[in-house]
């Protein structure tokens, strides 16, 4: 029994009554649009209970009950949820294979190095699943035809299996059931050659695929390399402080997400999704990376503490794809008086987010002749670098200004520098550097450009 | 005396009641500034955890040298030093070679007063930071003591460089002026000491 097929018969359909709850209580449907006449796609138990089932003509449903909510399904929404649905299993259960729209299977062999017995597997199954209130169908079996057969018909052994819910042609449906075979157990008792003579090879190879063939079904589940997570809040949000508990939860799991695979994230987008307006996308950068709660949710807080949304949020999702690796952090082990340090790269997300990128580099030196090409900006955090032999002043003036030479003295020099027209200048020149100092008698690095015939002061020494 | 205790406490938040009983018990880390006389004056330099403030009528004069000794060890140390709005670019290839190539220089420019003080109470009240150099004129007293208590709380030192200030009283623990181009220090306030002239 190494076959678990999950069947889910309404899975928008639950997380549209999880949305709103009042609905519940009404016979609510999901019809496909396209197709005349519309036909009905997931029933809730309330209209199955009225008589409405799936594949049903919408208007034939209209006249079974005066209440009927039919909404739109979508596909797009369907296959959503059962990549998020095998998201969340993943956690527990290693090879899921899904099947859209709406059933997954899992290969139990390989769980039974952790539970021995399959019953453990199926009870931590029904566990999870039970957190996500979804109505759900569970069969076993050895293979995962049979497995799925068994789950969406709902019987017990094959032998039951009634053979218009076998995956085959109705043509071939009719004429078993021509013969006198209604179930698979009638066709099982005949030999195999007889069937294939009179009714066809694919009979043969779909009988064989039912009890021997234990070959994976489809391409396995592999779970997304970024993080996507979408929640139906509980109650409809105005403001910011409604919309935090939720987004913590979001966050908490983003975390779970990034410690298991050792990863920071650069950004979060939150999405708000409103009734009837256009979703509102947020971008929250974070430059140096983060993936504890405690970082993450402040700097959320920062750019959503004052913003107003044109209506109430119903969903909230939560997406971080720009993922890094993880490097490890150096702490001090023994600091003096034990005081609580944060992590540089906090700090640093921090004030970038509230001063700007661009206000908060670091400074780094480039073995260049030029002065102006001599330094770089870099993230914050990096180290200096070594510098040139010749001697250079503390600071630079990023636009060399005018002066009158004679209120200097000229100390030391000349240091003969030839521009080049590459240089960030823009300009070939070439300038002889002095050391000088002016009235008042302060230190600074002048030079005189051949090309223009001036005098400029380039930098001070603070000395 | 209840109705004299309120005014009281309010002048004790303000931190404007100095009380005995709080001295430190454990004398704090000093740092050289680069000069002995200077050393001498100050109780073997500057104090770690405190404000420290130069006044210079205009910059560049030499101010930055009293601190480079300071901005070597942190870079030892493994500690950035943040710039929080400098006159001009400070220059790496300078900074290299007067301190060491190993230091984690930041640099931020903020457009508005309020983040500044903003980002320096950050930057302090993280604790992660060796050397604070902070260029604002004209603090008041209440984002004087803001840093101050910020600074009390973690292990850096904190440069405030202004332009000439007037006497009233604020909550730095050296307060220091220089005139350009002499080498004469003029040291408007220490801790266990008159005001002072000396050359450095």
């Amino acid at each position: 029994m190494r076959w678990l097929y999950a069947h889910f018969p309404q899975l928008q359909l639950d997380r549209l009554l999880r949305m709103e709850q009042q609905l519940s209580q009404l016979p609510v449907v999901l019809y496909e649009e396209s197709g005349r006449p519309q036909r009905i796609v997931q029933a809730n138990s309330a209209a199955r209970a009225l008589g409405i089932s799936e594949h049903m003509a919408l208007p034939k449903a209209w006249l079974m009950t005066e209440n009927l909510r039919p909404l739109a399904w979508q596909a797009k929404a369907q296959a959503q949820e059962l990549q998020q649905l095998c998201a969340y299993l993943y956690r527990s259960f290693s090879d899921i294979y899904p099947d859209p729209p709406d059933g997954l299977w899992l290969n139990l062999q390989p769980m039974q190095r952790l539970h021995a017995d399959t019953e453990v597997s199926v009870q931590l199954l029904q566990q999870c699943l039970a957190k996500l209130a979804v109505m759900v169908r569970v069969k076993l079996a050895q293979t995962p035809l049979a497995a799925r057969a068994l789950a969406r018909a709902q019987c017990e052994n094959i032998g039951q299996l009634p053979v218009t819910s076998l995956p085959a042609e109705p043509v071939l449906h009719e004429r078993l059931q021509r013969l006198g075979m209604n179930t698979l157990a009638d066709v099982q008792r005949h030999p195999r050659a007889l069937l294939g003579r009179r009714l066809g090879e694919q009979l043969v190879s779909l009988l064989y695929a039912l009890e021997q063939n234990t070959q994976a079904p489809s391409a396995p589940f592999h779970p997304p390399s970024f993080f996507y997570q979408r929640t139906v809040l509980m109650a409809e949000a105005k403001s910011w402080q409604a919309l935090q508990f939720s987004l913590k939860r979001q966050l908490r799991e983003l975390e779970l997400y990034l410690e298991g695979r050792q990863q920071l994230t650069c950004q979060i987008q939150l999405r708000l999704y409103h009734r009837d307006h256009e979703p509102t996308s947020v971008i929250v950068g974070i430059p140096h990376g983060a993936w504890r709660v405690d970082e993450m949710m402040p700097l959320c807080q920062l750019k959503m503490a004052n913003q107003v949304w044109v209506a109430p949020v119903l969903e909230i999702s939560l997406s971080a794809r720009r993922l890094r690796a993880r490097e490890a952090e150096h702490r001090d082990l023994w600091q003096a008086g034990g005081q609580y340090q944060q992590p540089l790269s906090q700090v640093l997300n921090q004030l970038q987010l509230r001063l700007g990128e661009a206000e908060v580099m670091g400074l780094q030196t480039i073995s260049r002749w030029v002065p102006e090409d001599a330094w770089q900006r870099t993230s914050a955090g990096q180290v200096l670098g070594h510098a040139l032999p010749a001697a250079r002043p503390c600071w630079l003036l990023q636009q060399p200004q005018n002066i009158p030479i004679d209120l200097w003295s000229l100390e030391c020099g000349p240091e003969r520098l030839r521009i080049p027209w590459w240089s960030n200048t823009r300009e070939e020149s070439v300038r002889d550097y002095y050391h000088a100092r002016d009235q008042e008698g302060v230190l600074a690095w002048v030079f005189y450009c051949y090309q223009q015939q001036q005098w400029y002061v380039h930098g001070w020494f603070d000395a | 005396m209840a109705h004299f205790a309120q005014p009281l406490r309010q002048l004790m938040a303000q931190g404007a009641v100095w009380q005995g009983y709080r001295e430190q018990a454990k004398p704090l880390d000093r740092v050289t500034t680069g000069s002995e006389n200077l050393d001498l004056c100050l109780g073997g330099g500057w104090a770690k955890q405190r404000l420290h403030e130069i006044q210079t009528p205009r910059p560049f004069i030499g101010e930055v040298a009293l601190c480079l000794p300071a901005i070597g060890e942190s870079a030892q140390i493994q500690r950035p030093i943040f710039w929080i709005a400098p006159p001009a670019l400070p220059y790496p290839q300078g900074l290299s070679q007067a301190t060491s190539a190993e230091g984690q220089h930041i640099v931020l420019t903020p457009k508005h007063m309020a983040d500044t003080l903003w980002a320096a109470e950050q930057i302090l009240s993280s604790g992660v930071a060796g050397v604070v150099l902070l260029w604002a004129s004209d603090l008041s007293q209440a984002a004087c003591r803001r840093l101050h208590l910020a600074a009390q709380s973690s292990h850096a030192l904190t440069f405030v460089f202004a332009g000439l200030q007037s006497d009233e009283a604020r909550p730095y623990a050296s307060r220091l002026r220089l005139t350009p181009g002499s080498s004469e220090v003029s040291v408007l306030k220490r801790a266990g000491g008159w005001p002072v002239t000396i050359c450095a």
